[in-house]
């Protein structure tokens, strides 16, 4: 039988209209003159040249993000350690540092590409730079695919906790909007009337119930499938009779959107409400393929 | 249960290489010198040559598909670096029969170095255009697989270095073994790019000359292109509707190193392996023949050949090994794809790819297949290793099916 799978915690960092100042927004427009919002990278800029050299801005990011989580999960690092832990991220993008090093070769030559550069600009990169620090020597992967990718991400995790090939899992997701994929959402934006696209990155963490060190009432992963196409965008919607509903926010967050719909739908009111409830998040692609992640709430006593 | 998992359908695209036939050629006798690509100048470039395809003849096979109703119209669909895994999927899916009704039920998964994106960029760099919409996304090509070829069941790409075809391979018969669909067409696809023929001479990992894997004077790697699909499926599925099964997929294992960036540990590969073999419920003395990942540079080759001397002991029969980079060079995001089905190839024909280009041999107490020796191998199994950036691994045990079992 498989054992049952944990949400044990999760955080995130999610560019918003809501961190504005007043003045940038308007009545009729939602998001007042921006179409894409960015995180606060400055931890990254003033951190010390060293630091900045060993990291880009997503894996900076993710690597601080880490000891936020297991705090949260009341872990401690040496829970990551090891083969019993694997780490998966999933992104519509990727890493803006692949696009850089291609406009520093385009501008410099060969001279623009070191060596630390060209092995920074790889898509896994993030999570390889974080195994590395955190001794992580389970699977890692990163996955890409545009809309779905975050929930893509939680699916793989999902995979190989019930194929028994570790028992913990770091699920991340992102959005990394510098130039030139901010300039081409930009662009993308002021096509598609107020639709805003935001930067984000989230980390969830996955456990077998069994090697989870919390025993409080935690969230379960009934599930993450595949649906055949039909849906559109991101969707939250509640199978518990009376359930007052939840709307996930109203920018684009792409590849990130559906983890950040699970971080809040956890930290809503409605998932704080009494009696066992269950969730489900949907996600669907360009291709028009679908995802859809079942969240089950005040159940983990049934499983034990 | 999970469900068993079989490969019905190859198809190969790269240098030298329009279909299988012409691969198990290139595996046999080698491959042809490597050249100066087409797609860029290498002149300001330490090493200068690479296993690369011709654009234009990619290109004109595509426009042949389309105009011979092979492919549908393919306005608006990148066709650079999807174009060569568009090639290779017509190839797998011809191979495995299937047509237009079964691949409603199909699913996708492509790996890939960086896919779409970057290449589309290039082009908008040129152009002094970057916002204009020319982008698309990194895992476009599963996307443009799915819409062409209509298929109905999951879709995802992985972008994980040089291991990203066997992340793409976990995921598909992943898919299959849990039943959410019994058919994947899984792969690679990346297109010769200037930014990784730049990156990698900035490592110095190419060496000027040829790929010579587990060579004494091994200086490096050759990048070369391409594509490699593979249509995989449950087996009962397959037997129902009479397909011919090539091999099993019989596990998969991962593993991070923990280690460095861009150099290896032994022990994460190590990890991979044991993970993959406790997966397909082996034993080393079963494996027959490896695929290394063999890319030829110091360092690769020697942590990949103490990796298999920790699985594979000396007083147990150990397996043939050989590396297929000498001969192809290396697809990074599809070499996983192209080598596991040269694995394939091997495993039927029970006999390993020649090395041709490694001239001196380390001594590694492994049996490897150069022109003159034997490359005759025994066993029904064998397992496909890759490596990436980042120290990721992968290790997948592939079975011959024996007569009469399907």
């Amino acid at each position: 039988m498989n054992d049952t799978i944990v949400i044990t915690a999760s955080c995130a960092d999610v560019a918003s209209p809501d961190l504005l100042p007043a003045e940038g927004h308007s009545a009729d427009a939602p998001f007042g003159n921006f179409s894409v919002f960015c995180l606060d990278h400055s931890g990254f800029e003033t951190a010390p040249r060293a630091v900045r050299g060993r990291h880009t801005r997503v894996s900076y990011r993710l690597n601080k993000m880490i000891p936020r989580l297991l705090e949260r999960a009341g872990l401690t690092a040496d829970a990551l350690a090891g083969p019993g832990c694997g780490m998966v991220s999933g992104s519509s993008y990727g890493c803006s540092q692949v696009y850089e090093m291609h406009r520093r070769l385009k501008k410099m030559g060969p001279r623009g590409v070191d060596a630390v550069r060209f092995a920074q600009a790889t898509h896994n990169y993030p999570v390889s730079a974080c195994a590395i620090d955190y001794k992580i020597e389970g699977p890692c992967l990163s996955v890409l695919n545009a809309e779905t990718a975050g929930l893509d991400a939680l699916q793989c995790a999902q995979d190989w906790l019930r194929a028994g090939r570790c028992d913990r899992v770091l699920v991340a997701a992102y959005e990394d909007l510098a130039p030139p994929i901010g300039d081409h959402l930009a662009d993308r934006a002021r096509s598609l009337p107020k639709q805003g696209f935001g930067e984000a990155m989230v980390l969830v963490l996955l456990e077998k119930a069994s090697v989870a060190q919390r025993r409080d009432d935690l969230p379960i992963l009934t599930h993450v499938a595949p649906v055949p196409p039909g849906g559109a965008g991101l969707s939250v919607t509640s199978h518990s009779p009376g359930s007052p509903g939840f709307t996930p926010r109203t920018l684009e967050y792409l590849g990130a959107g559906g983890l950040i719909a699970l971080h809040d739908l956890l930290n809503s009111p409605e998932a704080g409400q009494r009696g066992p409830q269950q969730w489900q998040i949907s996600a669907a692609g360009q291709s028009g393929s679908g995802i859809v992640a079942g969240i089950g709430i005040g159940q983990m006593e049934d499983c034990l | 249960m999970t469900r068993s998992v079989v490969v019905t359908g190859l198809g190969v695209v790269s240098r030298d290489i329009t279909c299988l036939a012409d691969f198990q050629r290139v595996l046999d006798h080698g491959g042809s010198e490597p050249e100066a690509p087409l797609q860029f100048d290498t002149e300001q470039f330490r090493a200068r040559r690479a296993h690369a395809t011709d654009p234009d003849a990619t290109q004109a096979a595509l426009s042949a598909a389309i105009e011979n109703g092979r492919l549908p119209d393919l306005d608006g669909v990148e066709r650079d670096c999807a174009g060569l895994g568009l090639l290779a999927a017509l190839e797998a899916l011809g191979h495995a029969g299937l047509d237009g009704a079964a691949r409603k039920k199909m699913g996708c998964a492509v790996a890939t170095t960086s896919g779409g994106l970057m290449d589309r960029y290039s082009d908008a760099l040129d152009d002094n255009r970057t916002g204009d919409g020319a982008l698309v996304t990194p895992g476009s090509a599963a996307q443009v697989f799915s819409k062409v070829f209509a298929l109905n069941g999951p879709v995802c790409a992985f972008s994980c270095a040089c291991m990203s075809s066997l992340g793409a391979l976990s995921y598909a018969m992943a898919r299959v073994e849990n039943g959410d669909t019994p058919l994947m067409l899984v792969g690679g696809s990346d297109r010769m790019r200037e930014a990784d023929f730049a990156g990698f001479n900035a490592l110095r990992a190419m060496d000027r000359d040829r790929c010579r894997p587990f060579d004494k004077e091994r200086r490096g790697m050759m990048i070369g292109d391409g594509a490699a699909m593979l249509v995989i499926e449950d087996e009962e599925h397959a037997r129902a509707r009479g397909a011919t099964t090539l091999a099993r997929l019989a596990g998969i294992g991962l593993s991070a190193d923990s280690h460095h960036i861009t150099s290896p540990d032994s022990r994460g590969l190590t990890r991979a392996m044991q993970q993959a073999l406790t997966m397909a419920g082996k034993r080393p003395d079963e494996i027959g023949y490896v695929n290394c990942h063999g890319t030829g540079t110091p360092l690769n080759d020697a942590a990949e050949a103490e990796a298999l001397s920790n699985i594979f002991v000396k007083d147990a029969p150990r397996p043939v090994i050989s590396s297929t980079k000498g001969a192809t060079g290396h697809l990074l995001g599809s070499a996983g794809a192209i080598e596991t089905i040269a694995t394939i190839l091997a495993l039927n024909a029970g006999e390993a790819p020649v090395m041709g280009t490694t001239l001196d041999p380390e001594d590694i107490s492994f049996r490897m297949p150069f022109p003159e020796t034997d490359r005759k191998f025994d066993g029904s199994v064998a397992m496909k290793n890759s490596l990436g950036f980042g120290g990721l691994n992968g290790s997948l045990i592939l079975e011959r099916l024996t007569t009469g079992e399907t």
